[in-house]
């Protein structure tokens, strides 16, 4: 078994990594990848990358990308904002759809990228559907949950207690992750609504926080499962970059994905 | 922006993702091989691994950044694999090959926090053109230390022993500790001692990060630790502690 296919786009400023089925065959259908951000990417990757790499051996292209500022991708945190990871997916979803061949697109959005997902979603005339894994409906909510993880988890290791402000500029330093005030802000005000979507749209929403979700509207197709498994980054015992590998839930995705591909 | 990173797929049955940063600035005549943290992707714990590489790149130092089997981007070796004990050595030293290759430097410096200098001393060992490690919070010997406790084992022994052959082979090395990290316990009651002579002759240099952690989770700290690692380089080729 070879290495996905690692490649920057957009001039250098978006790095991908592309699993393509070992045979070219014609496809319909092929999935993007919407990374989670800060510690959670880091603690989600290796489940993307086994997720993608299911797909790939079932026949279905998939590709996960780093946002801007982050990863592998060009440039700094401090530099993006939440618009910038929005307007990305659409150019990540044309970069897969000429790699790939496929015509429509399915996304898949852990946490904070699935509320890029959604708030990207609108404009996507070729997304036929999503997997919203453990979303986060309100970013501001999320940005005040980072920074109460990195209180608790700072304080188990440092002799001098943090203070947890922000800095003089406004930006926060999320456990090394350096968010400008500029990034806060735009994360803060953030309002991804999937009743935005106009077009059909089929939904999963699936993990261990999703059961109280009503979807606003029914003119969606939408599946709810919820499905615990420990999450070290909201629970830090061990450390906060715990890799993540659920099982279960990664099964369901597959197996919900190749129904629709 | 970065459009000069080159992304690769290397290594035996081209298995292995990595991103290779060349230098922006005149070569400075060393070039560094970037590991893998514990199980973390390459990117490192707060991205610092990346941002490490882009600091090295202004300053005339190219690197390789790179999944071993199994983690990240690179796909697992399964049952061809043994253990990073075994695999390690063997894909550090491809990316030692493919970063003299691509860079045309052959003085090549590993880079690993914690569990990845185990694994970068594991490779220094069995490859001789490895000639400087970089090490932050490199742990203690799992056979040795347990919470407050160590005991000294004859595996422990060993590896020592194999730390002090690397440095008689003309190797210089720079190791970081958070303060309180418990690799840095184990340094002073295990290690120190047996270094004396290397760290006296400035072949190893040890540095403290304070109010820091494991994975230097705040931005100073993270800043503290590259600047540390940069000054090393820098004074490394120039003939200071090398």
């Amino acid at each position: 078994m070879n290495a996905p296919h690692p490649f920057h786009f957009e001039g250098g400023r978006l790095f991908g990594c592309l699993h393509l089925p070992a045979t070219p065959q014609p496809v319909r259908v092929a999935v993007l990848m919407v990374q989670p951000l800060f510690g959670e990417y880091v603690q989600y990757h290796r489940a993307y990358f086994l997720l993608a790499e299911h797909l790939r051996k079932r026949g279905v292209p998939a590709m996960r990308y780093d946002h801007f500022g982050t990863g592998d991708s060009a440039s700094d945190l401090h530099e993006a904002l939440f618009e910038h990871w929005v307007t990305d997916v659409g150019l990540c979803v044309r970069e897969l759809r000429k790699r790939s061949g496929a015509s429509r697109v399915l996304l898949v959005g852990a946490r904070l990228g699935a509320a890029v997902t959604v708030a990207a979603a609108a404009d996507l005339a070729h997304m036929v559907g999503a997997v919203l894994w453990d979303p986060v409906w309100v970013p501001a909510q999320h940005l005040d949950e980072l920074v109460e993880v990195r209180r608790r988890t700072l304080g188990r290791y440092l002799k001098q207690p943090d203070s947890g402000l922000p800095g003089p500029d406004g930006s926060w330093d999320i456990l090394g992750f350096h968010c400008s005030g500029a990034l806060a802000e735009s994360i803060r005000s953030a309002q991804p609504r999937i009743e935005h979507v106009s077009h059909e749209l089929e939904i999963l929403a699936i993990g261990g926080s999703v059961a109280g979700w009503r979807p606003p509207r029914t003119h969606y197709r939408v599946a709810i499962e919820e499905v615990p498994y420990p999450r070290g980054w909201l629970d830090p015992q061990d450390g906060i970059y715990d890799v993540l590998v659920p099982v279960e839930v990664l099964n369901r995705v597959e197996c919900w994905i190749l129904d629709r591909a | 922006m970065n459009h000069d990173e080159q992304a690769l797929v290397f290594g035996a049955g081209a298995r292995l993702v990595g991103i290779y940063t060349p230098a922006r600035a005149p070569a400075q005549g060393q070039a560094v091989v970037l590991a893998n943290s514990g199980i973390v992707h390459r990117v490192g714990a707060g991205r610092v691994t990346v941002t490490l590489a882009r600091r090295l790149a202004q300053a005339g130092i190219a690197s390789l950044r790179f999944d071993m089997s199994g983690l990240g981007d690179s796909v697992d070796y399964g049952s061809e694999g043994g253990g990073w004990e075994t695999s390690a050595p063997r894909e550090i030293s491809e990316a030692v090959g493919l970063l003299r290759l691509l860079s045309g430097v052959h003085d090549i410096v590993l880079y690993g926090n914690c569990g990845g200098a185990a694994k970068c001393f594991w490779a220094a060992c069995a490859d001789p053109r490895v000639t400087g490690l970089a090490f932050t919070n490199p742990p203690p010997h799992p056979a040795e230390f347990e919470g407050d406790r160590m005991v000294a084992t004859a595996a422990g022994e060993e590896t020592t022993v194999q730390l002090v052959r690397l440095f008689d082979r003309g190797l210089s090395a720079l190791f970081i500790y958070a303060d309180g990290d418990e690799g840095l316990s184990y340094f002073e009651r295990r290690l120190q001692s047996r270094l004396a002579p290397v760290i006296e002759a400035g072949r190893l240099q040890v540095r403290r990060v304070p109010h820091s952690n494991h994975t230097f989770a705040l931005q100073p700290a993270q800043e503290h630790m590259m600047a540390l690692i940069l000054d090393w380089l820098i004074h490394r080729i120039e003939g200071e502690g090398h």
